[in-house]
């Protein structure tokens, strides 16, 4: 029904906008960050005070990564729901080369090859096994957990002070994860709009028949762009380790969700072809404004599920094609 | 001339394997751990492994009709903790099994129509497998409300001797089982014997070609996902009466487990093919790779990665053969 979509036009003309047309949606997402600030500040005021933006944008920084490679995969037209369990594993793997006593740029490096390599990984079963990718990732969550409490089924320290030094420090009062996730996210949304790579990944994403006849080589594309969704999921790990210094197996349960959530919310198409850097990264920052908001609350994790699963309700509900 | 019988040996080998294939599987399996551990081979070993599995029988013959109408229903992991909890907690505050199990199974098909109205405004815009995403997000709405009527994240025990009569153990003996069975033959009689069978089928085989005889597309997914949440919504019921307590964590897996089972049983991934039955027996196969990695005492987390494992390789084995079988 919908495989022989168009092109947009913007691509054959090779226009490539940052915002891509997008612009009333990021104006939306401004404007629902401001009121979400304004309800939750009227209810609570800590809400408003500096130490808890700065503990959002702590905690924001793996969303906005992980929801940077979500964005990548689903333009791409794929999905993947192993991004949790590939953060979980990352996380429990990094102090296990820690207490290998390897140096830390030399950890650091490995944790992104596992990172890459879960997605070389989800990328096979995706394109060599032609499992389709919700089904292959679902798969590989329950193998990467599985390895990840196989690792360590308990919390692991990071005690390595460089680490610390690198990830778990503020400069200037701003913590350098949320500096991190910023600064890659600046540097994807450039990659988005200049790069060759990115209007390749639309037009696969778009149609996949129809970048095989313009000569594309759809497959490899694909695999690229698994391999740096896992990537992304990894950054993410290390982040999420600068925040607490601590890795867990079971770490960020459910985040698959909240990333591709983040990346619809800022006008991503779920199927392929379209997708914005600034609007997934202003997603990931409104979802996390959200929970925060909730937690302060004093209301449990169940009512942040609830919110999530109604978010993505309207969100569907609203999908317009 | 000898190529082409040779194909057609191949093909005639690889038919078998589509078709016996799960039941081979299922007895090189009990045979595998038998010869590991005899205990394996006991009456008992066996009867706990069916009674495992009752509620994911009654689960996986919901997934295949998705399956087969090529949707999926990824919520089936909150709708089961749902159910299980609506079971558990009514059964707690005073109300008899009647007023309870009915009320589960309302919640169920009430997720399940969500998730069927998210999917048919979804059709146009994904290809393959619209149901996937609107089921992850009723799968969030599911296990928050389940886990918000749980006090302090504790499971709802259940002590009550009507609810334990109709649900629980006889002796050894699991009554669900009995009730998986009716489910499985309904389901059967329903997706072989009823136009409404003949419709996921004509549908899942090819969603163009149903509307020009007339068949509505986005009705009939709607209403196959409305089924398979109140079939949920029934498998946690009696995933409720085999724990004899209630939780929303109690239907982890079955996603995975389900449409592995269903896969593994033989319904095609893209749709048009599958049968119910065959689906009991995937659920044997991946009850029995459990049960006998526990008893050779392997860790949870392996057993996990095996699962994950094992599904993903029956699918690509899946999809493999059906493509030789189509160029042949």
């Amino acid at each position: 029904m919908s495989e022989a979509r168009t092109v947009p036009v913007a691509l054959i003309a090779g226009k490539r906008r940052l915002l891509e047309g997008l612009e009333w949606r990021l104006l939306f997402l401004v404007v629902a960050m401001a009121g979400v600030t304004v309800f939750f500040g009227s209810l609570n005021r800590y809400y408003l005070t500096w130490a808890h933006f700065r503990d959002m944008g702590r905690q924001a920084s793996l969303l906005v990564v992980a929801a940077l490679g979500a964005n990548l995969i689903i333009v791409a037209g794929e999905i993947d729901l192993s991004v949790g369990a590939v953060v979980g594993m990352v996380s429990v793997a990094v102090p296990t080369l820690f207490d290998l006593d390897l140096p830390m740029p030399v950890v650091v490096f490995l944790a992104l090859v596992i990172g890459a390599a879960a997605g070389a990984a989800n990328g096979m079963i995706t394109l060599r096994l032609m499992v389709p990718s919700f089904l292959a990732t679902l798969g590989s969550m329950a193998i990467i957990r599985g390895i990840a409490l196989f690792i360590s089924n308990q919390p692991r320290q990071v005690s390595d002070d460089a680490f610390g030094a690198v990830f778990n420090d503020a400069i200037a009062g701003i913590p350098e994860v949320l500096l991190y996730s910023v600064g890659l996210m600046a540097v994807v949304a450039l990659f988005w709009k200049y790069s060759r790579f990115s209007l390749r990944v639309r037009a696969v994403g778009s149609s996949q028949q129809g970048a095989n006849f313009a000569g594309l080589p759809a497959r490899r594309i694909k695999f690229v762009v698994f391999v740096l969704a896992g990537i992304f999921s990894a950054a993410g790990a290390l982040l999420l380790l600068g925040q607490s210094l601590t890795g867990l197996a079971v770490a960020a349960e459910g985040l698959e969700l909240n990333a591709i959530a983040a990346v619809i919310l800022g006008g991503g198409r779920l199927g392929g072809g379209k997708g914005s850097v600034v609007g997934t990264f202003l997603g990931a920052l409104l979802l996390t404004m959200v929970f925060s908001g909730i937690a302060g609350m004093g209301l449990t994790a169940a009512w942040q599920l609830l919110t999530k699963g109604m978010i993505l309700v309207v969100v569907i509900v609203f999908m317009r094609e | 001339m000898t190529t082409k019988r040779e194909t057609s040996i191949k093909a005639q080998a690889l038919q078998f394997f589509a078709r016996a294939g799960v039941v081979v599987y299922l007895v090189v399996l009990v045979v595998a751990f038998g010869l590991v551990n005899p205990e394996f081979l006991a009456p008992q070993t066996l009867l706990s492994i069916i009674s495992v599995s009752s509620p994911l029988i009654v689960v996986s013959a919901a997934m295949t009709m998705c399956l087969i109408c090529a949707e999926v229903d990824l919520s089936v992991v909150g709708v089961v903790g749902l159910a299980s909890t609506i079971t558990a907690l009514l059964i707690t505050r005073g109300f008899p099994w009647p007023v309870a199990v009915p009320a589960a199974v309302a919640a169920g098909t009430v997720l399940g129509a969500v998730n069927g109205l998210l999917t048919s405004r979804l059709v146009s815009v994904m290809p393959f497998f619209p149901s996937f995403f609107p089921t992850l997000a009723t799968t969030a709405l599911a296990l928050g409300l389940a886990e918000a009527m749980l006090p302090s994240k504790q499971a709802i025990a259940i002590s009550d001797p009507g609810f334990a009569s109709v649900f629980g153990f006889a002796g050894k003996f699991n009554i669900p089982i009995l009730y998986a069975v009716a489910v499985v033959v309904l389901m059967h009689l329903v997706l072989t014997r009823t136009s409404f069978g003949y419709r996921i089928q004509a549908v899942g085989a090819n969603r163009r070609a149903a509307p020009l005889v007339g068949i509505n597309v986005k009705r009939t997914k709607f209403l196959v996902l409305t089924v398979s949440g109140a079939l949920a919504g029934f498998g946690g019921v009696l995933t409720a009466g085999f724990f004899q307590a209630g939780h929303s964590m109690l239907g982890r897996g079955y996603d995975l487990d389900t449409i592995g089972a269903a896969v593994i049983g033989g319904t095609a991934l893209f749709g048009g093919k599958g049968n119910v039955i065959a689906s009991v027996w995937g659920v044997l196969v991946l009850a029995v790779l459990n049960t006998g990695l526990q008893i050779v005492h392997v860790e949870p987390a392996i057993q996990l990665a095996a699962t994950g494992a094992l599904v993903v390789i029956a699918v690509a084995v899946d999809l493999y053969v059906r493509r030789r079988l189509a160029v042949s």
